[in-house]
């Protein structure tokens, strides 16, 4: 099975008219055995949130050394990991990003020397530092006969086929602009996660992480849908090298047109042949 | 590079919507109806500039009135470059509840739809409503976007029962 993969972050029009910068994250890893694990985040960029782009690269990193030390522990058997995805991807898993994202929070804070709030018993306020990084995240690990899939605030994650499409995981979108965030309390408890086979009688399969940037820049879920086939047709026919040059151009021309937020994308394309590096 | 046209659907703008709930009832004639005339009118220029300066949300403007009944000043949403405000008289009792039914009307999906921005809801009244308005309210409160909407409460004399207000903005 060949795998490729490509993304792109663009600054919103609002926040260039605004004069801030760009809140969104993603990261990719490509492992020796082929697993490739995507994340994506957005930080929330508002007053409360002044380092909420902080929190959304912290994030992405850690969803993505969470999958590598997992991938690790069993990496004789994936079968195993799976099982482990289909346990407790909602729960010990998601318990861990929370935790995790919170350590590498609290030390970038420290480290960056920033102001420590206080809480009334004059005590450092975590939960106040929490806030000012807050952020979503997305991810996705593929291994060679399964997904998992992770969200924990908006966003989406598509996956289209030649005859199909929709998300991968049905998520609670919280009407207006408000979003479940890694910095609340518990948030592992607004977690939602999916594994899948793949099936490859359906190849190609494109895989879309978009922050909700995307979704939003639409008419309505039916022209966003469409843009999702087109990615698919466009892939298919011209290569993901190809279709990454124009991406910069595409993303910021929706953001001006569109909503105004910041957009990120990430494609993972798998299609029969031999695996190629890219 | 080869040159490939935009992937994709129909852009949009995310659309805000924003409804003056005006009283119209007979305690409001006179200086008082005046000055939410005078009011509205001056904030146009205001809501124009501020939306010029924020493309991305279509600002969208309805006008509801209530005095003895409700009714739709402007049924359907006007872009704000395209509003105008016509004064408005003040005679009746005062059917508050009747206006958040109508309003109740327009915040379910549809004809709202869950990729708008948060309702903006301005109610400018001298309170004491005439009819049963809290059912009315609570039912408001309850919807999606009811919960969501960005509530003001404007009193309008000295003499204005801000409870009532207080009630919609659930601000006390």
């Amino acid at each position: 099975m060949e795998r490729s993969v490509i993304g792109k972050s663009v600054i919103g029009a609002s926040h260039i008219r605004s004069g801030k910068e760009c809140q969104d994250s993603f990261h990719i890893d490509r492992y020796d055995d082929g697993c490739i694990v995507i994340a994506v985040a957005d930080g929330h960029g508002s007053n409360s949130c002044p380092y909420s782009r902080s929190g959304s690269t912290i994030a992405v990193n850690t969803f993505c050394a969470a999958v590598r030390s997992l991938h690790d522990s069993y990496s004789d058997s994936l079968y195993a990991l799976q099982t482990y995805f289909n346990r407790e991807g909602e729960i010990n898993f998601a318990q861990s990003i929370e935790h995790e994202w919170k350590r590498r929070v609290l030390k970038t804070h420290s480290n960056a020397k920033r102001e420590v709030p206080l809480t009334d018993s004059k005590e450092k306020d975590s939960n106040a530092i929490y806030m000012q990084y807050g952020t979503t995240l997305l991810g996705l690990f593929i291994a060679p006969e399964f997904t998992f899939a992770f969200q924990l605030g908006d966003g989406d994650i598509m996956r289209i086929t030649n005859d199909k499409i929709g998300q991968v995981i049905q998520s609670d979108k919280i009407l207006g602009v408000e979003t479940h965030s890694l910095c609340k309390r518990n948030s592992w408890k607004s977690a939602i996660s999916s594994v899948s086979r793949i099936d490859e009688l359906e190849l190609p399969t494109l895989y879309m992480l978009s922050t909700d940037g995307l979704a939003n820049s639409y008419l309505n879920d039916d022209e966003f849908q469409k843009t999702c086939r087109d990615y698919y047709a466009l892939i298919q026919e011209h290569g993901t090298s190809e279709i990454e040059q124009h991406l910069q151009e595409w993303l910021s021309e929706t953001s001006a047109n569109g909503c105004g937020d910041d957009i990120t994308v990430v494609f993972a394309f798998l299609s029969q042949g031999v695996p190629t590096d890219e | 590079m080869a040159e490939i046209k935009r992937p994709g659907g129909e852009l949009a703008s995310r659309p805000l919507h924003f409804f003056w709930m005006v009283d119209c009832s007979g305690s409001m004639y006179g200086e008082k109806i005046g000055a939410v005339n005078h009011a509205i009118q001056s904030t146009i220029p205001e809501m124009q500039d501020a939306a010029s300066d924020n493309p991305n949300a279509q600002l969208l403007i309805r006008t509801l009135k209530f005095s003895t009944g409700a009714s739709w000043v402007t049924s359907t949403p006007v872009p704000i470059d395209e509003f105008a405000w016509e004064d408005l008289d003040a005679e009746g009792v005062t059917d508050l509840g009747k206006a958040f039914d109508l309003l109740s009307a327009q915040l379910t999906i549809p004809p709202m739809t869950d990729r708008a921005l948060p309702p903006v809801i301005v109610l400018l009244s001298d309170g004491c409503p005439t009819d049963n308005y809290k059912d009315a309210l609570s039912k408001l409160k309850h919807l999606p976007w009811g919960k969501k909407a960005v509530k003001i409460a404007i009193s309008i004399g000295q003499d204005a029962d801000d409870e009532v207000l207080a009630d919609f903005t659930g601000n006390r």
